[in-house]
């Protein structure tokens, strides 16, 4: 015992001004960063030819859209949009009326929310979704769920075994704290924090599921512009110390330009322009539904 | 933020993070409170001993409640039938199957806990009022079989039931032996009831009480959860029930009507939602109240005369009610959460906050 404390410690310590190293070799522990022949980058996550209609509002209308290896995506489009949608769509919240949602070439569009999350894909919320009674640590922890091997008769015992366990887990959420730099609140309950400080939480809780693919709906509405700053830094840092790929939905186009990879525009549930920055800017089309000609 | 601690205490691993007691003070009033419950039979006469058995029974029942109802956010109007079930589960065994006590006991929490995730389906489906009224149905339906399967459960006449006989020389037919016996159990449950808190099961309760939606994309299977604190919760009632019962030697159906159901919600408010103290403390406030009025009814006859013989079965009733009202009015959130309050302004003694 003593010595797994010791090495946790040391292990914490090497990176203590970085953070996201323990959660890194977990990550790797069960697969490789890259994925070995990334080269031609390969996609990761396939949405193809999804189609949603409430009644008779076509919400999303023939969308494919594809998520590449390592890449930050940004869904941009006007209120209404189907972005949301998408996203709902993608983790099995909304069943898709035709199309299918592939994850590494296997089809997830039947899956339960819950069993894709456990696949690797995660999301986070545009209005808040915290556990609002635990603590900010406590929330990390619960987003580890799927990784705490004892069964609950073991937990109810506390067993040696579970007890190790926990306080593995409580490292790595120790970890994911130190990096979205929330220390001075980690025993706070989650309902009593400032807004900006729960979008990290929650971003936080969904790194610590261990993810494959990010889905971040809106991860800077309601920001200044320092916290937005901060985002933007920790999606990149996410984005290149993990090389997990990102997908992101935001209004700030100065953020999504600066940031993101590739660009995918919806407008009225139509995809209507796909490319990277420089193409999106000067696509007529996206200028005239959503972006304006000032 | 965090000024939920003891000052100048600090976390050197992650092991010292997440301990329970952190100063040595704290662990010593904890082992001495134990010590002290174990030698209170001694001091005090049959009556405080009957006192406490009831009030230890009741513990184990409320925490299962504060588990499905405090924990896991589904209101449970059946909790007190979940108690009966355990009961009747241990006299059928007696009666019918020749079990002994102590091999009939695993299966008083068993049987509840499969009723109560049979119970617990429509959870998958409703939330709140409308759960409510479908747990409501699980009270009707064990009564009514209890009443009407007359060949097994004897009906309304009720059932003997018997006491563990001697283990390693302990008499239990001694009340006061039984009541360190419920008392060994209670803690035990209690200790179960806090590690549950604070572990997987326990935290994805939460996540479903607090927010069902990102519980499931968080990868937290709700079904399962639901069901499961059904299940758990069930289980505590189930023991409290055999402990319970088997103190009186007597089971009947009387004793688990729907308002020790409702009363079971109302002292959890009053103890507190969502915290294991607050499970204690609702138990043993709505026992004491229970005695108080039995100690009032003297007194009243002195201004009601011998009206005061028929008023005197109201006294509980109304005693219940005006404390679960003072504790919504000025309390909410139970003497669990004022208690953290005392703790915490104990802890920045000079200071307001």
């Amino acid at each position: 015992m003593a010595e797994f404390i010791r090495d946790i410690t040391k292990k914490r310590e090497q990176r203590y001004s970085y953070g996201l190293m323990l959660l890194r070799e977990c990550i790797e522990k069960k697969r490789p960063l890259i994925n070995p022949n990334s080269k031609e980058r390969k996609a990761l996550l396939r949405a193809e030819n999804i189609s949603i209609a409430f009644g008779k509002l076509q919400a999303l209308n023939n969308v494919m859209v594809e998520v590449k290896e390592g890449e930050i995506l940004a869904i941009i489009g006007p209120n209404g949009a189907g972005k949301t949608c998408l996203l709902n769509v993608i983790s099995g919240f909304y069943r898709a009326q035709q199309g299918d949602v592939y994850l590494e070439e296997k089809r997830i569009t039947h899956f339960s929310s819950h069993k894709i999350a456990e696949l690797g894909l995660c999301r986070t919320f545009q209005n808040i979704a915290l556990y609002t009674g635990l603590s900010v640590t406590d929330n990390i922890i619960a987003g580890r769920h799927p990784h705490i091997g004892y069964n609950f008769v073991t937990g109810m015992i506390y067993f040696p075994w579970a007890n190790k366990e926990e306080a593995y887990q409580r490292a790595i959420a120790e970890d994911i704290i130190d990096f979205l730099e929330l220390e001075h609140v980690r025993g706070a309950v989650v309902g009593m924090l400032a807004y900006g400080l729960r979008k990290r939480v929650e971003l936080g809780r969904a790194l610590a599921l261990e993810p494959r693919i990010l889905l971040l709906d809106e991860p800077m509405a309601g920001m200044n512009l320092d916290e937005k700053e901060d985002m933007a830094r920790f999606i990149i840092d996410i984005n290149e110390f993990l090389k997990i790929p990102i997908v992101l939905i935001e209004h700030d186009m100065g953020v999504v330009m600066d940031i993101a990879d590739r660009i995918v525009v919806l407008d009225f549930g139509n995809k209507i322009a796909e490319g990277v920055p420089e193409e999106i800017k000067q696509n007529q089309k996206v200028i005239a539904a959503y972006l304006g000609a000032g | 933020m965090n000024i939920n601690r003891p000052c100048g205490t600090f976390d050197r691993n992650y092991f010292q993070a997440k301990e329970l007691y952190r100063t040595r003070l704290r662990k010593v009033l904890l082992a001495l409170l134990i010590l002290g419950m174990y030698v209170l039979p001694l001091l005090i006469g049959d009556y405080g001993i009957s006192i406490l058995t009831v009030i230890c029974a009741f513990i184990i029942g409320m925490l299962g409640l504060q588990i499905i109802t405090g924990y896991c956010g589904q209101i449970s109007i059946g909790h007190a039938a979940f108690m009966g079930v355990g009961m009747y589960t241990v006299a059928i065994l007696q009666r019918h199957f020749g079990f002994s006590f102590w091999l009939a006991l695993p299966f008083a929490g068993l049987v509840p806990m499969f009723i109560g995730m049979m119970f617990g389906v429509p959870a998958l489906r409703m939330k709140g009022l409308y759960l409510a009224f479908a747990t409501l149905a699980a009270h009707f339906v064990i009564v009514y079989v209890i009443s009407n399967w007359r060949s097994v459960t004897n009906g309304t006449d009720g059932m003997w039931m018997k006491r563990p006989g001697e283990l390693f020389g302990i008499d239990f037919m001694k009340d006061r032996n039984y009541y360190l016996l419920v008392l060994t159990v209670t803690i035990f449950m209690t200790y179960v009831a806090t590690n549950l808190s604070r572990t997987k099961l326990g935290r994805s309760f939460v996540a479903v009480r607090d927010n069902d939606i990102a519980a499931e994309v968080m990868g937290i299977n709700i079904a399962y959860t639901k069901i499961m604190a059904f299940g758990v919760g069930c289980f505590f009632a189930g023991i409290s029930g055999a402990m319970g019962g088997a103190y009186y030697e007597y089971v009947n159906i009387e004793w688990f009507g729907l308002d020790d159901s409702i009363w079971y919600l109302g002292f959890l408010v009053v103890g507190g939602f969502g915290s294991i103290f607050g499970a204690i403390a609702g138990a043993t406030v709505w026992k004491i109240m229970d005695e108080l009025s039995t100690l009032v009814t003297p007194l009243a006859e002195t201004f009601l005369g011998g009206a005061a013989f028929y008023a005197s079965a109201a006294f509980s009733l109304v005693f219940y009610s005006l404390i679960i009202i003072v504790f919504l009015v000025f309390e909410p959130r139970g003497i669990a959460h004022r208690w953290e309050i005392i703790k915490r302004s104990y802890r920045l003694h000079p200071f307001p906050y």
